[in-house]
């Protein structure tokens, strides 16, 4: 049964479950869904997803929204498939929840904020607020100095392997060190840069940028 | 005998009480140790050691230091899955599948806007600063148009995951706690009919009363 992912594969959260299927080698297929034409607003999309958000999938009779619950799903249903998503051992997993927490909490919104500035609003002809850019390029300059200091005492965040935690900054910190022009954010980090090269490497995610961009 | 873990965050804290009710559920054992923020305890050096983005709570037992309190809660759950509240977060992987979905709306749709409102009117007046009126408004649009979600499924389901109390619904507890009780926009969760018998249910559990309690016992900030 082919899983069936509802959202664009340029979105950032429809990617962060599409890198996770194919880190495990699980079959899947897109529904296009409009954002747009606001397609994920009407009312047969909201059976599906209530808040008006991709992505949702679904899994024969089985549906899930919310992406990071949906990549935790996967990850332990297909344990023993490809990659090990999930850390070996009560501990590992903690950190990895924890680092997925992180991501969600102190990451997420200054990167989906900086985005909206830098990329969305001029594309819709609006104007960027440079002072509320210039607040949140700060504040994310002080998460990632954390990031910096947790990459030098280890490998990847939760621990020694890659992990649902590094997958889940993918979509994000692509769109800010492409599209938004931030990569200065990443490169002058000497233990971030090592670890966004490892994890934008991994054959996974090139193959989602090659379908996305 | 096992030494109780430690939970570092004040009381009146909505993160460090969601991490204490999911103990108490749990029936682990566990000390609070107490932060004065006001003084600036979260951003000393030896806190932030332990966490290093200078928020509440921290927490730590024999094995593992940890932040960010859902992540805290799903570990408790999982490192004491015979004590207390053993269904706490479902016991196969379609039913945790649902929390976590549910965990995450709280997380994601749920807490931005409530936690707005209750920091506009619950503690800037305490704190002597000025309130937003424009930031109230917007979020209380916002946190109506989630609660709509939220009506339509709690008039399909008991609680949020199923038809068992479970951590999503655990997460909304102190959010929703100071809607409810330290402002006057709690008729935002009560007036609606599901969410209403919903938010009844589940802040009358023990453990959420006990919380409630402790909190009491502390000075307000």
């Amino acid at each position: 049964m082919v899983v069936k992912v509802y959202g664009s594969v340029k979105a950032a959260c429809p990617q962060r479950v599409l890198a996770c299927l194919l880190e495990k080698g699980v079959e899947f297929e897109i529904v296009q869904v409009d954002l747009d034409e606001g397609e994920h607003k009407r009312p047969e999309f909201l059976l599906r997803q209530p808040f008006g958000q991709v992505p949702v999938i679904e899994d024969g009779d089985f549906k899930l929204f919310e992406s990071r619950a949906i990549i935790r799903y996967y990850a332990a249903k297909y344990v023993n498939q490809g990659p090990n998503l999930l850390g070996n051992t009560l501990e590992e997993k903690a950190l990895v929840d924890q680092w997925l927490e992180v991501e969600a909490h102190n990451l997420n919104d200054l990167a989906f904020n900086l985005v909206l500035q830098l990329v969305i609003l001029p594309r819709m002809g609006q104007r960027s607020d440079t002072a509320l850019v210039h607040n949140l390029e700060q504040k994310l300059e002080a998460v990632l100095n954390i990031y910096e200091q947790r990459l030098s005492k280890s490998n990847y965040l939760a621990g020694d392997s890659f992990t649902l935690a590094d997958l889940s900054h993918l979509p994000a910190l692509r769109y800010l060190m492409n599209e938004a022009g931030m990569a200065h954010l990443v490169t002058q980090r000497k233990h971030v840069n090592a670890w966004w090269d490892k994890i934008s490497s991994r054959p996974a995610w090139k193959k989602l940028a090659s379908l996305a961009h | 005998m096992a030494t109780p873990v430690k939970v570092y965050g004040p009381p009146l804290s909505t993160a460090v009480c969601r991490v204490v009710a999911c103990l108490l559920e749990k029936d682990v054992e566990f000390q609070l140790i107490s932060l004065n923020m006001a003084k600036g305890d979260h951003k000393k050096p030896d806190f932030l050691k332990i966490q290093p983005f200078g928020q509440v709570p921290a927490f730590q037992d024999e094995k593992i230091s940890l932040l960010e309190s859902r992540a805290i809660c799903r570990y408790v759950c999982e490192n004491y899955p015979e004590k207390g509240n053993k269904g706490l977060f479902g016991t196969n992987p379609l039913a945790k599948a649902s929390i976590d979905q549910w965990l995450e709306a709280e997380g994601q749709s749920f807490n931005p806007p409530s936690s707005a409102l209750v920091f506009q009117l619950a503690l800037a007046p305490r704190m002597n600063i000025k309130q937003d009126e424009g930031v109230i408004k917007q979020n209380e649009e916002k946190l109506a148009k989630v609660l709509d979600v939220y009506e339509k499924r709690l008039g399909e389901s008991r609680f949020l995951a199923g038809d068992e109390f479970s951590l999503a619904d655990l997460s909304h507890l102190p959010n929703a706690h100071y809607l409810v009780n330290a402002t006057d926009r709690g008729e935002i969760l009560t007036s609606r009919d599901n969410v209403g018998r919903w938010w009844g249910e589940i802040s009358n559990r023990d453990s959420w009363k006990k919380v409630v309690d402790m909190q009491k016992q502390q000075h307000s900030p």
